[in-house]
């Protein structure tokens, strides 16, 4: 009954190098092990679905690969090359943009401001406010979300218009993998599907995007592969066309539900 | 400006409400201004208390009484400035008043044996900018609490003061040094002149540059701002030794004007700058706050300080007004928090 998964992927029918691959990655927290020997990658062009229980790794996963915490054992690579990622700055540079879970804005300032934090643009040496707010407009618009004023301090919006600037950064931001934890989390049903339709949108040959949810009828509207983890281990890892709700569910839960 | 064009072309929404309702919460965010709340109350201050007596403003001969308060401000606005980078990004330093008496005398000490004077200043910000850089580097590299650090590096300097002065303060400068204090190009006095230089500059710095727009990210989120590129512990780092390069102005600038470096020139400037930008809508918290903000608040302070000695009230009760007007300047601030509840 406790049969354990042997990390099960299905043989990548990808002819493309992936994006990023991660080769024994763990992560310890002092002597909590929240991550043991992953081996993830990411593929160019897909939506790839991160699913897990609470305290499963996911947002562990996430945070190594944006640079928030370093890995204490594995490799990276990108684009087949080894790469250290020590810090954000680091990931940053790789195009990878990321969506935290706790959305990591600054209440105290404006729309405008989040929007471009860590990369405002600078015109003679000061930062150029028009062409910032020119952009967060031109932003506001794609994304579609109903934002009061770029100049509203993010503190005193809703969850939702929190959630549509912290998503709306990373669109703007990501260059090759676009990392979501949790995107649609604070969101209403209508304004999920408004934001589900938006990362459809955002699908790229040359980009990524990898989307942590609970919700598995999003996982299965969006995703084109579905990974699971559990208890800080890789369980599986399945095109969506090959596998079922009752498989990934077995696997998030480890038991046999039927 | 493409959103507005697009509705208007739609006609989808009159644009005259929209455009009425944003004036007049333009009207409501002015008047929520802590900036505006402190202009309006020192100028309804001057106007009341110069119908009490008439020596606040201007008798017995001319602005004497204004015109030496402002240059005893002005040196308070040297450490000001940077003060208000600093607590803007989220820090706080209680070294000021050590770093001030320190630079003061290590740099009278230089001159009174003969050192050229562009030695003695440059080695008086060495000393000065090494404090900042400790300061910096423990709260940020060894997660050091800023409050004990900055307490501990006060102690320190103090001490290296009283130390370096022996029980006789240096005294007696070369003329060059002393026109540094009391010299007045354009018949204005020194203090102005640097108040008039680094004030314009800190405010350029804070609201304009991207060092700026990076201070008040670190101070609003230190996280998120880390998370998005910012260099927050860099930021930090340079702030602390921009205050401790300013107290080492100030502690130039005193021993210049008084023509001797006492280890205690200054006692209290650390605390009442603090005060005065905090009264002026620095938060503790960081994040918040601006120069004109803090220079308002200071400026409030330093005419209450006045107003009360003119006004013959006695010191005591000069301090415990002091202390009243930050404890509602502070209430007012927790309230405000209060009530919008942010997150
Ligand atoms: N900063 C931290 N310090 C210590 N332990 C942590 C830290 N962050 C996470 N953990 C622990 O690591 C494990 C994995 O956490 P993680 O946040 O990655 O889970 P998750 O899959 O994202 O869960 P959720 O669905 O609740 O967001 C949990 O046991 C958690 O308690
Ligand atoms: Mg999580």
């Amino acid at each position: 009954m406790a049969s354990s998964f042997a990390p099960d992927v299905s043989p990548p029918e990808y002819s493309l190098e992936p994006l990023l691959s991660l080769k024994g990655v763990s992560k310890f927290y002092g002597a909590l092990r929240a991550l043991s020997q992953i081996d993830f990658t990411i593929q160019p062009g897909e939506i790839q679905a991160l699913v897990g229980d609470n305290g499963a790794g996911k947002s562990t996963l996430v945070k190594i690969i944006s640079g928030a915490h370093t890995a204490d054992e594995g490799e990276i690579f990108f684009k087949g090359k080894p790469v250290t990622i020590r810090s954000p700055e680091d990931s940053i540079a790789l195009g990878i943009a990321t969506v935290y879970q706790d959305l990591a804005l600054v209440g105290t300032r404006d729309v405008a401001h989040n929007l471009f934090i860590g990369r405002e643009p600078t015109r003679w040496g000061m930062v150029d406010r028009g062409k910032m707010v020119a952009e967060a407009h031109a932003l506001i618009d794609l994304l579609n979300v109903d934002i009061p004023s770029v100049d509203a301090q993010v503190g005193k919006l809703s969850g939702g218009q929190r959630q549509a600037i912290a998503i709306g950064r990373a669109v703007h931001e990501g260059r090759s993998i676009l990392l979501l934890d949790e995107p649609t989390a604070a969101l209403g049903v209508k304004e999920s599907h408004q934001m589900l339709s938006l990362i459809e949108t955002l699908r790229d040959k040359q980009k990524a995007i990898v989307i942590v949810s609970h919700n598995l009828l999003h996982v299965f509207r969006i995703a084109d592969r579905i990974t699971v983890l559990r208890g800080g281990q890789l369980v599986g890892s399945r095109r969506k066309t090959d596998t079922t709700a009752d498989e990934i569910i077995r696997l998030i839960t480890g038991a046999d539900l039927l | 400006m493409t959103t507005d064009m697009n509705s208007v072309l739609q006609g989808a929404r009159p644009p005259s409400s929209t455009s009425r309702l944003s004036r007049r919460s333009w009207l409501r965010r002015m008047l929520g201004r802590r900036e505006v709340i402190l202009l309006i109350l020192n100028i309804a201050f001057i106007v009341v208390v110069s119908q009490l007596t008439p020596y606040f403003l201007y008798a017995p001969n001319g602005f004497a009484n204004f015109r030496v308060m402002f240059v005893g401000m002005a040196m308070e606005t040297i450490v000001l400035a940077p003060m208000v980078l600093l607590l803007v990004g989220g820090m706080f330093d209680l070294s000021v008043d050590g770093v001030v008496n320190m630079t003061g005398v290590l740099t009278g000490v230089l001159l009174v044996q003969g050192v050229p004077i562009p030695i003695a200043i440059v080695s008086g910000f060495l000393a000065a900018s090494a404090v900042g850089f400790v300061n910096g580097f423990a709260v940020t590299k060894l997660k050091m609490n800023p409050l004990m650090t900055t307490l501990g590096t006060w102690w320190i300097a103090q001490g290296i003061a009283l130390g370096a002065a022996q029980g006789i303060p240096p005294h007696t400068f070369p003329q060059a040094f002393k026109s540094l204090g009391q010299g007045d190009p354009f018949g204005i006095t020194m203090p102005i002149w640097y108040a008039i230089l680094l004030l314009p500059l800190a405010i350029w710095v804070l609201a304009r540059t991207r060092f700026g727009y990076h201070i008040y990210a670190t101070g609003g989120n230190r996280e998120a701002a880390r998370l998005h590129g910012v260099k927050v512990d860099r930021v930090t780092i340079v702030s602390f030794v921009l205050v401790a390069l300013a107290a080492g102005l100030a502690g130039m600038v005193y021993a210049a004007r008084l023509n001797s470096a006492g280890p205690q020139t200054v006692n209290g400037l650390n605390l009442r700058v603090i005060a005065g930008a905090v009264i002026g809508g620095c938060s503790l918290g960081g994040g918040e706050g601006t120069i004109w903000g803090g220079l308002l608040g200071l400026l409030f302070m330093t005419m209450l300080t006045n107003a009360s000695i003119v006004l013959g009230v006695s010191p005591y009760w000069q301090i415990c007004i002091l202390g009243i007007v930050l404890l509602l300047a502070v209430g007012a601030d927790a309230l405000a928090k209060r009530r919008v509840a942010s997150g």
